[in-house]
């Protein structure tokens, strides 16, 4: 098993890493649930407030998201990061909620496919920090093809799998693996090349 | 895995980070990562690079909901344990008697006939407890059909929040739905229905039978002793506040 990097705050466990802590839950060790809780609860917090556009569901899902951890889920350490699991389930979650809140009033079918279709979205209520830290991600993005782009935001905003992916593109399989994996390699070459000019 | 050229490295990791390793390469990424720690830190920066591109900013939960996970977790982690052992043991009986199953399969189509409304007819056990453990106090509803131990678990903390779960409780057509009640009796300084209940909570299990959800409870539980019982029943949709239903289970 890899040793996954300790994706936020480490002081608490700063040997165990999240994969390790995943299959100590699996066991039974619920206790380790608190330090996951603690390194990921704001990333899903956020995607979920940012969907759901209300507290008490967005708890809900956060919620939702640590128990599917504790019992048994498709994650597999070996192959992912858990973050990156934990990202696209939560994403994924928060727009069946969304559906299932469209099929009782149409008026949020609408929001949810807005919602669904925002990718980049900036909201009136992101602070300045972020504003800039967005310029610095357009700017990092614009450096990737289209198709690169397509490929990233299907894997890891959409969450659809690779043979999905290939399917809908009409791709081979490696193809979209090496494309996705490139894409995110020379974002982070450009996001690094932008941050050491500015 | 020295000779792998840099860029090979690098790929792995963004297809860690992406998820999508196969299981060769899990290998390799794995024997890679176990001679050069030091790509824990590359892992780290790609992570990061997702995130900051395709994730809003991290937002901190309130700072109960941290409890209130754990608390449910171990409940969660409790009930399993209980199931698994409850099943186990009517397996066994089961393999015992022959008899005994063809008179479970005469009974269970008996229930179908039964419908809803008789449920309480073919409950053979109820037991229930209440436990308190530091600022939490956790009630269990408990009972068996023929086939399954039914159960349910409401978590009160402060501040009346409170986390019911309930497993293993048969799917209730699409016009009912069940209704957790808290019982305080008549003449007392709340406002009950004629039965001296307080609706507390109305839901519906999925197709597993399980429900698990963050509830808010009604003010008798600032003081426990008010609370004669909790109890389940199955309500029709359109007016589950009407009572109508009988005792499905509860606590003793």
């Amino acid at each position: 098993m890899p040793s996954e990097p300790l994706s936020h705050s480490s002081e608490v466990e700063p040997l165990q890493s999240d994969a390790d802590l995943f299959l100590l839950l699996q066991e039974g060790q619920t206790d380790t649930l608190g330090i996951l809780y603690d390194r990921h609860a704001g990333l899903i917090y956020g995607i979920a407030l940012k969907f759901l556009g209300n507290r008490s569901e967005a708890e809900d899902l956060v919620q939702d998201i640590f128990l599917i951890l504790a019992k048994k889920c498709s994650y597999d350490p070996k192959r992912g990061s858990l973050r990156t699991y934990i990202a696209i389930l939560t994403r994924s979650r928060a727009l069946d909620r969304l559906r299932s809140r469209s099929r009782k009033q149409s008026q949020l079918r609408r929001q949810s496919l807005a919602e669904s279709a925002k990718v980049l979205s900036k909201s009136p209520l992101e602070n300045i920090a972020q504003l800039e830290r967005s310029q610095e991600v357009k700017s990092a993005l614009e450096q990737l093809s289209t198709k690169e782009q397509e490929v990233l935001t299907m894997a890891y905003y959409q969450g659809l799998s690779q043979s999905e992916i290939a399917k809908q593109l009409n791709l081979a399989l490696g193809t979209v693996k090496s494309r996705s994996r490139r894409g995110l390699l020379k974002l982070r070459q450009a996001l690094n090349n932008i941050r050491r000019e500015s | 895995m020295s000779s792998l050229p840099p860029e090979c490295h690098q790929l792995l990791v963004s297809g860690y980070i992406l998820g999508n390793l196969s299981s060769a390469e899990a290998l390799l990424f794995e024997e890679m990562l176990s001679e050069n720690p030091d790509l824990i830190e590359e892992i780290s920066q790609m992570q990061q690079t997702l995130d900051s591109v395709y994730n809003p900013p991290e937002i901190a939960p309130p700072a109960d909901l941290r409890d209130r996970l754990l608390a449910t977790a171990t409940a969660q982690n409790t009930t399993i344990v209980t199931v698994k052992t409850s099943t186990k043991n009517l397996d066994t009986a089961t393999s015992k008697s022959k008899l005994a199953g063809i008179l479970g399969a005469i009974a269970l189509f008996a229930i179908a006939l039964l419908g809803f409304n008789n449920y309480r007819l073919w409950r053979i056990a109820n037991t229930a407890d209440v436990v308190t453990a530091s600022n939490k106090r956790t009630y269990l509803l408990r009972g068996e059909n023929l086939s399954q131990t039914v159960e349910a678990n409401l978590v009160v903390s402060e501040n009346l929040n409170a986390t019911l779960i309930a497993n293993n409780l048969p799917s209730l057509p699409p016009e009912k739905v069940y209704a957790l009640w808290t019982v305080v009796g008549k003449n007392v300084p709340y406002t009950t229905d004629e039965k001296g209940a307080i609706l507390t909570a109305v839901f519906q299990v999925d197709a597993t039978g399980n429900f698990s959800r963050e509830i808010a409870v009604p003010q008798p539980h600032l003081e426990p002793k008010a609370i004669k019982k909790m109890a389940i029943t199955v309500e029709d949709i359109s007016a589950p506040q009407a009572h109508t239903g009988s005792i499905f289970i509860s606590t003793q």
